[in-house]
């Protein structure tokens, strides 16, 4: 236990770094010491401060932000359905969202807030079917399966749209599924900030039946778990999490599937309460590091964060 | 069409003082000064109580307003090759300090010159504010553009260049006087020759295909789009069936075979470089016709120089072109 508190204390300073890393490095070349005073406020010209403050803060709080979340919601989604390659967008997130945006753009009203609505709508519509279908089958595989229908069913859709749509719209809908950090403005940052706080709030609670359910659904309900319930808190926490940073971010890859091994790796542990701070911390300083090189080569998030999970997630295959 | 603006122009610059700081609002602009003949996506409006000081007005995706220092803006951001290259026509690219794509910009002045701030999903913005451009020229594909949030945001001014949804090659052409008068140039002069010098041919003799197949579809633009409207204009029809509208349209390759083969000329095979890989597309068809590709600048300054692409593809259809041009290249 002593072991996991230093680690978990080593995580959140590397974390801490990174996030200064984030802050004090970009494309525009500006001294530390104006970094921090422009942090605080005095001193500073108001063009390096719109850069620091506007431009860097706002981008390494939302990395963390998304890190935290989309690692902890693939926790939830890995131990839920005892599933070691299950993510947060297994159950059609991501396609929901997806399918939100791609009739927004060929609808022809893509603003970046009406895009961060649309997707949020599609991904808490596929939810809610999903929660009214979790109300109605005993068996959470039942629950995969149809989330993974769904999803497959809902790809159909949004291809057939992009195969209908102008060649414009389409550039612009692929834009979105390669994600992006840098486009989330301070009101925007403010609202994904509400919902992964609500999000973990509700992981928190969900860390003992998650603890049960590991050990199967049988020996959980035998515990006392009430597994609607349970499953209702813990879709209900992965959309918070998931659905609002693939609103602001569009979906971002393998962060959510890869990071909790990770977690579990170092920390050995398998409570819950343990893994879910693991996982948020190894999530959070994971996908600052890909922005720091994203920015630092003007690539797309989501193909670092690719190439920083494919080979956790090809270890675990091996391993499994 | 209105021809009062060069008057005005001449006087905004007379008393040119490069500042960008405008007093006036948007809405104190109501008299019109240039009303576009062919382009449906702007027009110009003079101030009431000073009629040198103009504002842009554009519709697409909504109608905005921006009014225009006098002299221009001196600093301008271009997120389309299309806006360097319509500036460059009219010879005021010197204002352009940032682009988006500058490796694939044509205009080596300008790419060596200008500030990259990435593209859309990866945008620079650090980049993007230390170029300190005074005017943002951005475009929104189905709606507004995700930078517009992030611009404003930024205090960064934006005006959206809706060129691209213009079909007619007149008036995606004639997008160049709004450029100019943001850029404090008369685009009305050097609009009038291009439009004078694009000669379209009555008939439409020469047989064309184009574009390339994709994933086991061919699209094929529609019957209004813009390179519809070239290829008629310079004497062309297509052998594929077109669909109405603007739109391009997926063809199977059953019917894309057929039409392939009637053609005498194969325009726009996508990526191949080479006969060799041009045959690869289509292995199936007897295509013996020749077959021509855009060259990067048709994207850049294409636009605004309608009148030398029709010229290039008149040659092209009368057998006449040399192997390499400035809008098009054969490949052999």
């Amino acid at each position: 236990m002593k072991r996991t508190g230093w680690l978990l204390s080593a995580l959140a300073l590397l974390m801490a770094v990174l996030f200064a890393a984030d802050v004090c490095l970009g494309s525009v070349d500006i001294p530390l010491r104006q970094v921090v005073q422009a942090l605080f406020g005095s001193g500073v010209d108001a063009r390096t401060r719109t850069i620091v403050i506007d431009l860097r803060l706002v981008k390494a709080a939302t990395a963390l932000l998304a890190g935290i979340a989309l690692s902890v919601s693939g926790l939830q989604m890995q131990t839920l359905f005892r599933n070691p390659l299950a993510g947060p967008y297994v159950l059609g997130l991501s396609s929901g969202a997806s399918l939100g945006v791609a009739l927004l753009l060929l609808a022809g009203v893509g603003s970046s807030s009406g895009i961060a609505a649309a997707a949020m709508a599609g991904a808490a519509a596929v939810m809610g079917l999903l929660l009214i279908i979790n109300e109605r089958v005993r068996n959470v595989m039942t629950l995969l399966i149809l989330g993974i229908l769904f999803s497959s069913a809902i790809g159909s859709v949004v291809q057939i749209l992009q195969f209908m749509s102008h060649e414009q719209a389409l550039k612009s809908y692929v834009v979105w599924t390669m994600g992006s950090l840098s486009e989330v403005t301070a009101p925007q940052l403010g609202i994904l900030g509400g919902c992964v706080a609500a999000g973990l709030l509700l992981s928190v609670v969900t860390a003992k039946p998650l603890n049960l359910l590991e050990l199967g659904e049988v020996f959980a309900r035998s515990a006392g778990v009430d597994l609607r319930r349970s499953r209702l808190a813990i879709l209900a926490s992965t959309t918070l999490l998931a659905g609002s940073v693939t609103a602001f971010c569009g979906p971002i890859g393998f962060i959510g599937m890869a990071m909790p091994h990770i977690a579990r790796t170092l920390t050995g542990a398998s409570d819950h309460r343990v893994l879910l701070g693991a996982s948020a911390l190894v999530g959070a300083c994971v996908l600052i590091g890909c922005d720091i090189i994203a920015r630092r080569y003007l690539i797309p998030i989501n193909a670092v964060t690719s190439l920083a999970g494919i080979p956790v997630v090809i270890y675990v295959v091996i391993k499994k | 069409m209105k021809l009062k603006l060069i008057p005005l122009l001449i006087a905004a610059c007379c008393s040119c003082t490069h500042t960008v700081s405008i007093d006036t609002l948007p809405e104190d602009f109501s008299t019109e000064v240039y009303t576009p003949s062919h382009a449906t996506g702007f027009r110009l409006l003079a101030c009431d109580s000073d009629s040198t000081l103009l504002a842009l007005e554009v519709y697409r995706p909504d109608t905005m307003r921006i009014a225009i220092p006098r002299g221009g803006f001196a600093q301008l951001l271009c997120m389309s090759s299309t806006y360097v290259g319509a500036l460059t026509t009219l010879g005021a690219d010197n204002r352009i300090v940032a682009v988006s794509g500058k490796q694939y910009l044509t205009n080596r002045r300008v790419a060596e010159r200008a500030a990259e701030v990435g593209y859309e999903g990866a945008m620079d913005y650090e980049t993007l504010l230390a170029a300190k451009p005074d005017l943002a020229l951005i475009y929104g594909v189905g709606g507004e553009s995700a930078l517009a949030a992030k611009l404003a945001e930024l205090s960064v001014p934006y005006v959206y260049i809706s060129d691209f949804e213009e079909q007619s090659p007149i008036g995606r052409a004639e997008w160049m006087v709004a450029l100019g008068a943001l850029a404090g140039v008369d685009g009305t002069e050097r609009f009038e020759q291009i439009r004078q010098a694009y000669r379209p041919v009555a008939d439409s003799t020469a047989a064309v295909m184009i574009n390339a197949p994709y994933s086991g579809s061919w699209f094929i633009p529609g019957r209004d789009n813009y390179m519809s409207q070239l290829l008629r204009d310079a004497g062309a029809r297509l052998t594929a069936p077109q669909p109405a509208g603007y739109e391009s349209r997926p063809i199977d390759r059953e019917q894309a075979l057929p039409a392939l083969e009637q053609a005498d000329y194969w325009l726009n095979p996508g990526q191949a470089e080479t006969m060799e890989q041009v045959r690869a597309l289509v292995p199936q068809a007897k295509f013996g016709g020749s077959v021509w590709n855009q060259t990067p600048d048709f994207y850049e300054s294409g636009a605004s120089r309608p009148d030398l692409v029709l010229e290039e593809l008149q040659k092209i259809f009368s057998s006449s072109a040399p192997d390499s041009m400035r809008y098009f290249k054969r490949i052999r």
